[in-house]
């Protein structure tokens, strides 16, 4: 290691920008490094609306964990969730019902120990290391099975992570295989990277994406039709569909936030069988 | 207090804007606005105490609202215009920005506790992150050194392990050894040779617990066992399970295997024992070729007596420790002593009886000793019998001895050297069929003019007829032949035919005077046994 943070052992890579520590210093989060936050200025200097993306995103999130609360949804499945940061759906959720559960999942190891910490004394929300990529080794995870009704309605979250997963390892197939075992009335919650509004907005994007190439996890932008094409005919689109993360049933107190095109959303509901 | 509520919602934009406000919009604007009222009568307190200030602060780390910007638009906002919606006078103002100080101080302060906090944390969890990687690689390690990579079987120290940690009751241990397994991985290559193992792994699952403890070598481990027959049904279905051919890469190979078994109580049982004992019995069934060994004690005990014998021996032979005790042979028609047979004794120090030679005269075959012990004794012999005139010394030849290619000289050599004459040196050679392939090297010796005798005549190969080629002078007829008066028309054949061969008759094992008679009255020429004379150091009596 060419630095030494003294409080960082081996075996942390600090020298390559991570994900997960980027997104969390997007949203105000401290922990991450110094590699993380200079990815995260370049990235900014390149997309000045980088860090709105991300904080309509992760807004988007607490409104989709509300919503979902309040339609009797108990039980969450957080792919993706990445470094205990800011509004976590546990939080969100057990505030509308302090025994729902919330299963977070990251493939990251660091991640998933310090939400284990950060989960401590919580018997109902716990944590796993996972791939999205490989879903049928999170549905039928112990850990999943022991927590989980699947009797139950279950909210199965893909927040900023669907973006990560190029199309030669099959979205569709993963979200497919995700829902298969879900009753109806359990609910799909994606976010995307979508192409920015104008030529110009593009290519700044289409610079930053460059950046992403640099790390583990590249990035694929995907239109509003191809998100919609993710999701199978097994699930049909709740109102408003696939659209803008700020333009989805915003919170009247937020309508004043910029709009932010580049962040899809969607969630889609499991029909009857 | 409305000039307040819209000082809130300014203030909460002020905060959205520096960065990402979890939770309801709502509910962090009643947060920012029970916030304002603490600082609002913090300004109007009697009397002015600015630390409420630093607790504000801390509160909006506390909120999350804790983006570097939040201290600037917070303090901007309230001491630009916080005034002009509480009393715009010098006391005011002058209080507004002692509580700011205090608010930043408190922002800052728990900003970096938090830093600091997660610090701790990422460095914690990391720590136990790579605990468990570490925990997970000796796991694997575990596994790798515990396991054969190529049958995925518990490898020799697993089985060790594992016989080591048996609980109690009866176990059985089956060693099952392919036979001739090294000629095939010649002869196919290692590839082959691991797939069939892989294919025998296979086959041998059914039978239970099952370890891998050597590339040709297959154990089970069969508990709770009540005897040693549950075992033997093991072995017996495990060679049957193997008896098939294996079809590997279009060969169809033949595995060969021997089963060694070791069945008792596991209390007591010294638990490095089993494998050991295991691979004991399945020598012996590889030896005996009879299916499957069962370890036996005694069997095992008397082995390890006769290794013990053979790594003694050469001290033994330097020390020397070996001697000879000569029994008289004895002309039968009138009593006379013809001669004596040199027989070997081992006294071993702290012995109080020499040992005879059948309790290790084979092991020296098996150990190529009996060549210089056999030496020494003929010359032993020899020396001795020099000193007897006239009697004839018999002195016992090991087939193994027949090998030696340096045999004839050695005779020759250690007559030469103590001068007893040739015809006064009879030696005995047992009858196996091996003797008959050194026809050559009986003939050299008796060209030396030694006398050549045929011991434990008539229970071993030769035909009358082979005899007839060979230099033999004399027959000694086993002790067998003396039992049993049915056996005495027999008896006076052989006697008769040998005569007619031209060869001399010797019975061994005469004990007694009747039996002395009966083969005086059958034309037997000499005789030797306790009833003539026992053996001794020297000679006792004529």
């Amino acid at each position: 290691m060419a630095e030494s943070y003294g409080w960082v052992p081996e075996g942390v890579d600090i020298e390559v920008p991570d994900a997960s520590r980027v997104y969390d210093y997007a949203l105000g989060g401290v922990h991450n490094f110094a590699v993380d936050r200079e990815f995260w200025h370049r990235a900014e200097k390149i997309f000045p609306d980088a860090r709105l993306v991300a904080r309509a995103n992760r807004a988007f999130l607490g409104r989709a964990v509300r919503w979902l609360t309040a339609r009797g949804v108990r039980q969450f499945l957080d792919i993706g969730s990445g470094i205990p940061t800011l509004g976590n759906v546990h939080e969100v959720a057990q505030e509308a019902d302090p025994e729902a559960r919330v299963m977070y999942v990251d493939i990251d190891p660091i991640a998933v120990q310090q939400s284990r910490s950060l989960l401590t004394g919580n018997p109902y929300a716990r944590v796993i290391e996972g791939d999205l990529r490989e879903p049928d080794s999170i549905l039928y995870h112990r850990d999943v099975l022991d927590l989980f009704d699947f009797s139950e309605p279950v909210a199965v979250l893909t927040v900023a992570v669907l973006h990560f997963v190029p199309g030669a390892a099959d979205p569709a197939g993963i979200l497919r295989r995700l829902g298969e075992p879900l009753v109806s009335g359990s609910h799909l919650v994606i976010s995307h990277l979508g192409p920015d509004a104008t030529p110009e907005g593009r290519a700044a994007q289409e610079r930053a994406r460059q950046l992403y190439e640099k790390t583990p996890t590249p990035v694929v932008i995907r239109t509003a039709e191809q998100v919609a094409a993710l999701i199978g005919d097994e699930f049909e689109l709740v109102e408003p569909g696939v659209v803008r993360a700020t333009d989805w049933r915003p919170d009247p107190d937020e309508a004043g936030d910029p709009s932010q095109p580049t962040a899809l959303v969607a969630i889609a509901r499991k029909r009857d069988a | 207090m409305t000039d307040l509520a819209e000082l809130t919602d300014d203030w909460l934009r002020g905060v959205a804007e520096a960065g990402f406000v979890p939770g309801v919009r709502a509910r962090a604007r009643a947060a920012l606005h029970d916030l304002l009222e603490e600082f609002v009568a913090a300004v109007r307190a009697e009397p002015f105490d600015p630390a409420p200030g630093h607790r504000i602060g801390a509160e909006l780390v506390d909120l999350r609202m804790s983006a570097p910007p939040v201290i600037g638009t917070t303090v901007h906002l309230l001491a630009g215009r916080l005034p002009a919606a509480i009393g715009d006078d010098a006391e005011t103002r002058t209080r507004i920005l002692a509580l700011l100080d205090r608010l930043t101080t408190g922002f800052v302060a728990a900003q970096r506790d938090a830093a600091v906090r997660a610090a701790e944390d990422i460095n914690r969890s990391e720590k136990i992150h790579w605990r468990s990687v570490q925990l997970d690689l000796q796991r694997q390690l575990q596994q790798a050194v515990l396991h054969r990579p190529d049958t995925g079987l518990p490898n020799e120290q697993h089985l060790r392990k594992s016989l080591a940690e048996l609980a109690g009751g009866r176990v059985g241990l089956l060693l099952l050894g392919l036979d001739r397994y090294d000629e095939l991985t010649d002869v196919l290559g290692h590839d082959k040779g691991a797939r069939l193992l892989t294919a025998v792994a296979r086959r041998l699952r059914p039978l239970g617990v099952l370890a891998h403890p050597a590339d040709d070598l297959f154990a089970v481990l069969v508990t709770a066992t009540t005897g040693p027959d549950d075992l033997i049904k093991v072995a017996d279905q495990a060679l049957r399970l193997l008896a098939g051919p294996f079809p590997v890469d279009g060969h169809s190979l033949h595995v060969t295997a021997f089963a060694g078994l070791v069945e008792r109580p596991v209390r007591g049982t010294d638990p490095d024992g089993w494998l050991h004992d295991a691979r004991l019995a399945l020598r012996w069934a590889r030896q005996d070729q009879r299916g499957p060994a069962l370890f036996d004690p005694a069997r095992a005990e008397e082995e390890r007596r006769r290794h013990r014998l053979a790594a003694e021996m050469p001290g033994a032979l330097e020390r020397g420790e070996f001697t000879l005790h000569y029994q008289p042979l004895r002309r039968l028609a009138d009593g006379h002593l013809i001669g004596v047979e040199a027989l070997a004794r081992w006294q071993r120090p702290g012995d109080r009886e020499p040992l005879p030679p059948h309790q290790f005269i084979q092991v020296a075959e098996r150990t190529g000793l009996i060549r210089p012990l056999g030496r020494r004794l003929l010359e032993q012999a020899c020396r001795q019998g020099a000193a007897w005139p006239g009697l004839l010394i018999s002195v016992n030849l090991s087939p193994v001895q027949l090998r030696d290619p340096g045999l004839v000289a050695d005779v020759a050599d250690i007559l030469h050297r103590t001068g007893l004459p040739a015809a006064r040196l009879q030696l005995e050679i047992t009858e196996t069929a091996e003797v008959l392939r050194y026809r050559s090297v009986l003939g050299a010796l008796g060209a030396l003019g030694v006398r050549l005798a045929l011991d434990d005549f008539g229970t071993g190969y030769s035909s009358l007829a082979v005899l007839t080629g060979l230099p033999f002078a004399e027959a000694k007829l086993a002790a067998e032949f003396l039992v049993g008066a049915e056996r005495r028309g027999v008896l006076r054949h052989i006697i008769g035919a040998c005569h007619e061969l031209g060869l001399t008759v010797t019975a061994e094992g005469i004990e007694t005077a009747e039996q002395e008679a009966v083969l005086r009255e059958l034309g037997c020429d000499h005789g030797q046994g306790y009833h003539l004379g026992r053996p001794a150091a020297g000679i006792v009596g004529r």
